[in-house]
């Protein structure tokens, strides 16, 4: 039990599909998303607005349902479980920290009843791993702030306290949507510093949603969601292709620039390189096999 | 969890302080029915008690005391009651002047004497020996204090050779006459001195007295002992069997107060037991709708605890607390807010303003109130905690389809209707209790269905409006027709008015009924009822002391064999005194005289101390003999019969001494032939001139002939006379076997009797205890008749008299005074042999009516119905307060897209006024539809009396009230845009 608190969760997404319904027609957010997350790993999803990001976020906290795919959380498809399993889920092994850090908190009561609030069904499920509230905050550099009112806080005091809320029971997965938005840079810096002092400290896994570049290269790797799809993946400064679990792949908007939609290309595989030719041998983008 | 909790509460303080208010008034008015019950049902004794007569009031018993004394004399002791004991002897007193001036009298004593007696000389008798006399017989023994009369038993007989020693006692004081209506003498002649003045003494010396003594023993009631009616019973069976084994004989009307106050208090139960319930619902109501706005403002709180996984439990509550917390501290404020506020109204408008005691069925109400709060408060958020957690966290609410939800309060609405109905037609006519909730019901069904139905054409006509670019129009109907939980307060509204329009309206209308019951009972402005005389001397004594017949008229009941009520009247006096309502319709009180007494009639009289009556006698069988007895009335009443013993065969005159006649005119009522004959019953005689001494004529043989004489009932076992006018006077002959019957009496009156009735008369009827027939005809009809009602009917008191009188007394005579008598109308009336024995008026029985149970409890309903604005008026405070707090800021968002801010504010004050009237229109709808078929279940008078029933509909007046609830209610939704609006500054 006590690995389970303190090791961060594997997340995987297989072909998931999330589609909105709504009045003028059914709307796609995520069409067919592949990605695994290993434990104690830092993502950051990336992409600009309405390219599913939110949703996937979305179905990671089990807020909503895939409409289809399997969404797997540690060990468990959440997509599947009961409404009380999944609250259940967000009260011990999955924190979520929503966008704006008072949407985060009790705005009337201190940062540790916030924080004491969070922790109840961790306190019934498993006393004994439950941490005391004043270390969590002294993890997110927060002490001495506990027993401020959250209205009170500074901006980026606020955001580490909804961060500390998030972790208040000591989850596996930490979800966290924008975390730096509207904060300036010492902020910015202070919340990333908390982030990263969370997942070396516990090992948890975060996946975080932003619009800012830096925060993907500062939490390590960075998931580019593009139409509803895993577009690319940065890593340590490279920025990679994916290929999904049907085999497609998303070409590089710069790729795409040259090769428009509906050109037809010819895959070359030969010693060990993947060569895809356009049809007038014009174009040719040759895949090395050995480096992946 | 206490500093979370602490914290929540705070920062919604307005919120805590509105539930908390809100239960405060709920527990409030569920106390606020039973403690009135309690206190009315007090008040309701001392009222019914006060109007008791006093036979209804003391059990007396009395024994024959053994004149050589005894045991200590028997007191029993009920608890509320106060026991006088006394002994009585009558007396034959002889003053100074000796045997020429005796009188009888009764020496008395009794319990608590020298209180009672108001002396007006000298002092009241303590001591042994000693004797206070009333003022009148004193003065008739020309008797002064200090001075000593003998007091001896009357002797028992001519034969009583040994007549028992006479006592010397010494008036110490004189006493004015006793009221008859103190319970203290409890109705008892001998204390009265009705018929032989009272003297009292102390109990020695009424024992001194040598002769047969009377002991009495009497029970007097106070309102006290009527606090629980069955133990009053058993007491009053006990004292009456200890008194029984005494000797004593008891008598008692008690059983009919007892029964009167039982019924006033089943009638206070049963208005009360749930005139409460709409007051408690409102409450619950406005709860509702304030504890469902602060869960809409909470739905991100709810969704971030449902987001961190807090277990269900703490989540519940968590939510509940907040509601729960203020609900729980308002119990005790509440039921003390209860207890004042009935104290206060009890004070101010009960009668004899009953002290107000906390019980326990108040304590359980006021727990069924705050428990049903807490339920409202719950059941207000439960939709918001089975709502997903991405559905709270969302901040634009997602406008419901009315759907399921809006049927199913359509469903509640129509099933409340029905209930309605149900409830108001199973209800037997005036029987409370569960037919109270009827206007309830109804008014609930209505307001449910009608608030959803409102939206429609509230929705087309808001966007016609606004096609047609009247902004503040449409934006006003469209806030009433989408507007969060408006519909709540157009149900709100209904309710009230619907309940404040059907308690205004039965209060109105049994105040009208009580009124014209009153008149209409009581008959005129004052009714004094009299000792029991003769009709005529009644007729006599009024109109000579009020000869021009403007205040003063004679009334008395006739007894008929039917369930018409006869009430005779001097009807020539009828316009002047009796009160004529506008329920007896449009027929005038003069008309109405004129139908009862379409004729005068001249009776047959006569002036002379002695008459000579020729009669002729033709025929007789042989060896009869026949006199002639002529019935006569006095001046004041008197009746006496005159007997000419034995007529001779041919023209005789006869002397006959009419003492009666001697100082004024005395009517001939009636004739007899007294024929005694061994065979046949054969007799021919000619009745002819009543001469006086002088020779003058004083009633002539024509005016015999010519007069109508009225035949006992003829039969084939019961023969009666030929009766025709002859040459020298009335002829009277009879040739018969069989027992004639030989009276004919006098009797001008019309035939058949004219009467003026309301109701059903039979086509005749039987009078003298069902032995005459008396044919009738219907000279008129009145929708109700003065003292009977709906069931009642009038005749001349002459013609009854003439007709059914015979020769017994009048029953239950009465003077009916005009408001404006003068005020020695009485005395005069006293001064021609009346005895007033009682006295009642339209006012008193009004004041009694306005004190019953029925005003009591209609009183508590109109006042939780005036209530009930106020939670009208809160409910709508508690909506703009709500507002302050929304997320969306209402229409405020169209201020930037460029609607100036007055069209706003005139929209926002328009809907609101919308809201109220609307909810004003269908609460009188439902007030109307509530009085349509619920009005009979308000018990309108306490002894169920339907002789005058209460009119059909309220007077204009109702209105008013009304009028000014919608006022207060405009004037709020003033207050309430202000108070919405008092946010924008802040969060724009």
């Amino acid at each position: 039990m006590k690995n389970s608190s303190l090791t961060g969760l594997a997340v995987v997404c297989r072909r998931v599909v999330h589609i909105y319904r709504a009045e003028g027609g059914d709307v796609v957010a995520l069409a067919g998303v592949d990605l695994d997350i290993a434990p104690g790993e830092r993502v950051a999803l990336v992409g600009p607005s309405g390219s599913g990001k939110s949703t996937l976020i979305a179905l990671l906290a089990g807020l909503m349902r895939p409409s289809a795919g399997r969404v797997q959380i540690g060990l468990v498809d959440i997509g599947r479980i009961s409404e009380a399993e999944l609250a259940r889920l967000r009260g011990t092994d999955l924190g979520v920290v929503l966008q704006g850090a008072r949407r985060n908190l009790l705005p009337y009561a201190t940062v540790l009843s916030n924080v004491w609030l969070a922790q109840r069904r961790a306190a019934h499920v498993r006393p004994a791993d439950l941490e005391p509230p004043e270390r969590i905050l002294a993890l997110l550099g927060l002490t001495g702030l506990g027993h401020r009112k959250v209205q009170d806080l500074p901006p980026g005091a606020a955001q580490r306290a909804a961060i500390a809320v998030g972790m208040a029971a000591s989850p596996g997965l930490l979800l966290v949507d924008e975390p730096t938005s509207q904060l300036d840079r010492t902020a910015r810096d202070e919340v990333l510093a908390a982030l990263e002092a969370v997942n070396t400290e516990r090992g948890t896994t975060i996946v975080a949603v932003t619009h800012d570049p830096d925060v993907g290269a500062r939490l390590g790797r960075a998931v580019t969601i593009r139409d509803g799809r895993v577009g690319s993946e940065g890593r340590d400064g490279r920025e990679f292709a994916v290929i999904a679990g049907d085999g497609t792949v998303q070409l590089p908007p710069d790729v795409l620039d040259v090769l428009p939609p509906g050109t037809l290309l010819t895959v070359e595989h030969a010693g060990g390189k993947v060569t895809l030719v356009t049809d007038d041998h014009s174009v040719s983008v040759p895949v090395s096999t050995e480096a992946v | 969890m206490t500093a979370l909790l602490w914290a929540m509460v705070r920062a919604r303080r307005g919120l805590a302080v509105i539930t908390l208010l809100l239960t405060a008034l709920a527990a409030a008015a569920a106390a606020a029915g039973p403690l009135y019950q309690d206190a009315a049902a007090v008040s309701l004794r001392g009222v019914e008690v006060a109007a008791a007569t006093v036979g209804e009031r003391v059990v007396t018993a009395q024994t024959s005391d053994d004149p050589r004394g005894g045991d200590q004399p028997l007191r029993p002791y009920v608890p509320g009651m106060v026991t006088l004991s006394g002994i009585s002897a009558q007396v034959v007193v002889t003053g100074e002047q000796g045997e020429e001036n005796e009188q009888g009298m009764f020496l008395a004593t009794r319990t608590g004497i020298c209180e009672h007696l108001t002396i007006v000389r000298g002092r009241c008798a303590t001591g042994e020996r000693e004797v206070v006399l009333r003022v009148d017989a004193a003065s008739e023994l020309a008797a002064l204090p200090g001075q000593d009369l003998e007091f001896r038993s009357p002797p028992a007989g001519p034969q009583d050779e040994d007549p028992p020693a006479p006592v010397r006692l010494t008036v110490v004081g004189l006493y004015q006459p006793v009221r008859l209506d103190d319970p203290y003498w409890g109705d008892r002649q001998v204390l009265t001195g009705l018929e032989q003045p009272a003297a009292f003494a102390t109990e020695r010396t009424v024992a001194a007295v040598d002769g047969s003594r009377m002991r009495m023993v009497d029970l007097l009631i106070t309102p006290a002992a009527f606090e629980d009616t069955d133990r009053l019973r058993d007491d009053l069976g006990d004292a009456e069997s200890e008194l029984d084994a005494g000797g004593f004989g008891t008598d008692t009307e008690v059983d009919n107060l007892i029964a009167r106050i039982s019924a006033g208090e089943e009638q206070l139960a049963s208005s009360l037991l749930l005139a409460a319930v709409p007051l408690v619902m409102l409450c619950w109501l406005v709860l509702f709708i304030a504890v469902a706005g602060g869960v809409e403002q909470r739905r991100g709180e709810l969704g971030l605890t449902a987001l961190r996984g807090v277990p269900a439990r703490t989540r519940w509550w968590l939510a509940t607390a907040e509601t729960s917390v203020p609900v729980l501290v308002a119990v005790i404020p509440g039921y003390l807010l209860g207890y004042a506020a009935t104290a206060l109204l009890a004070a101010v408008a009960l009668p004899g303003s009953p002290p107000v005691y906390l019980n326990p069925a108040s304590a359980l109400y006021t727990a069924v109130a705050v428990l049903g709060a807490l339920l409202a408060g719950l059941l207000a958020q439960v939709r918001a905690l089975t709502t997903p957690v991405l559905g709270l966290l969302r901040r634009a609410r997602v406008r419901r389809r009315g759907g399921l939800v809006g049927g199913v309060e359509a469903m509640v609405g129509a099933l409340a209707l029905v209930a309605g109905y149900q409830v108001a037609a199973g209800g037997d006519t005036g029987s409370g209790g569960i037919g109270l909730l009827a206007p309830l019901c109804i008014a609930l069904g209505l307001g449910l269905v009608a608030a959803r139905a409102v939206g429609v054409p509230a929705e087309r006509l808001g966007r016609r409006a606004l096609r047609r670019g009247r902004l503040r129009t449409g934006l006003a109907a469209l806030t009433l027709a989408r507007g969060g939980g408006t519909h709540w307060v157009v149900v709100l509204l209904t309710v009230v008015f619907g309940l404040l329009g059907f308690a205004l309206s039965a209060r109105d209308v049994a105040a009208q009924a009580w009124h014209e019951r009153a008149e209409v009972q009581v008959g005129a402005a004052r009714v004094l009822r009299v000792e029991t005389l003769p009709a005529a001397s009644l007729l006599h004594a009024v109109r000579t002391a009020d000869p021009a017949g403007r205040y003063a008229m004679a009334a008395m009941r006739v007894n008929v064999n039917t369930e018409t009520k006869l009430l005779a009247v001097d009807s020539s006096r009828l316009p002047a005194v009796a009160l004529w309502p506008d329920a007896y319709g449009a027929t005038a009180p003069a008309e109405v005289a004129r139908q009862l007494r379409p004729a005068e009639v001249t009776p047959l009289s006569l002036t002379a101390a002695e008459v000579d009556v020729t009669v002729t006698l033709d025929r007789i069988e042989p060896g009869a003999t026949a006199g002639l007895t002529l019935r006569l009335v006095g001046v004041g009443g008197a009746q006496s019969s005159v007997r000419v013993e034995k007529l001779k065969p041919g023209t005789h005159a006869y002397r006959i001494a009419t003492p009666a006649c001697a100082a004024g005119p005395c009517q001939l009522r009636q004739l007899s032939v007294d024929l005694f004959t061994p065979k046949r019953y054969l007799v021919d005689l000619t009745i002819g001139d009543l001469r006086d001494r002088t020779g003058k004529t004083v009633l002539g043989g024509a005016d015999l002939a010519g007069h109508h004489w009225r035949l006992p009932q003829t039969s084939a076992a019961r023969p009666v006379p030929d009766l025709v006018p002859a040459a020298g006077g009335l002829r009277v002959s009879v040739d018969s076997v069989l027992t004639p019957d030989m009276r004919a009496s006098a009797d001008p009156a019309p035939d058949p009797l004219p009467l003026v009735a309301a109701g059903d008369l039979p086509p005749e009827l039987l009078g003298a205890g069902g032995t005459v027939r008396v044919p009738i005809v219907r000279a008129g009809t009145l929708p109700l008749v003065p003292r009977y009602g709906a069931h009642g009917a009038l005749v001349d008191l002459q013609y009854a008299d003439l007709r059914v009188g015979g020769e017994s007394d009048a029953q239950e005579p009465e003077v009916w005074l005009a408001a404006d008598a003068p005020a020695d109308l009485v005395q005069r009336l006293e001064a021609n042999g009346l005895k007033v024995l009682g006295e009642r008026n339209a006012a008193g029985q009004l004041r009694l009516y306005e004190e019953q149970a029925p005003a009591l409890a209609m009183l508590f309903l109109a006042a939780a119905a005036l209530v009930g604005v106020l939670f009208a008026a809160g409910g709508l405070l508690v909506t703009a307060v709500l507002e302050r707090g929304r997320t969306d800021e209402g229409l405020a968002t169209l201020r930037g897209q460029g609607v100036r801010a007055a069209v706003l504010r005139g929209a926002d004050l328009g809907g609101r006024f919308a809201l109220v009237l609307t909810g004003t229109l269908i609460g009188l709808l439902a007030a109307a539809l509530s009085w349509a078929l619920a009005r009979g279940v308000l018990p309108v008078f306490g002894d169920g009396g339907t002789a005058v029933p209460p009119p059909d509909l309220p007077g204009p007046l109702v209105t008013a009230p009304i009028a000014v609830a919608l006022l207060v209610l405009l004037t709020t939704c003033l207050l309430a845009t202000r108070v919405a609006r008092g946010s924008e500054g802040a969060t724009s």
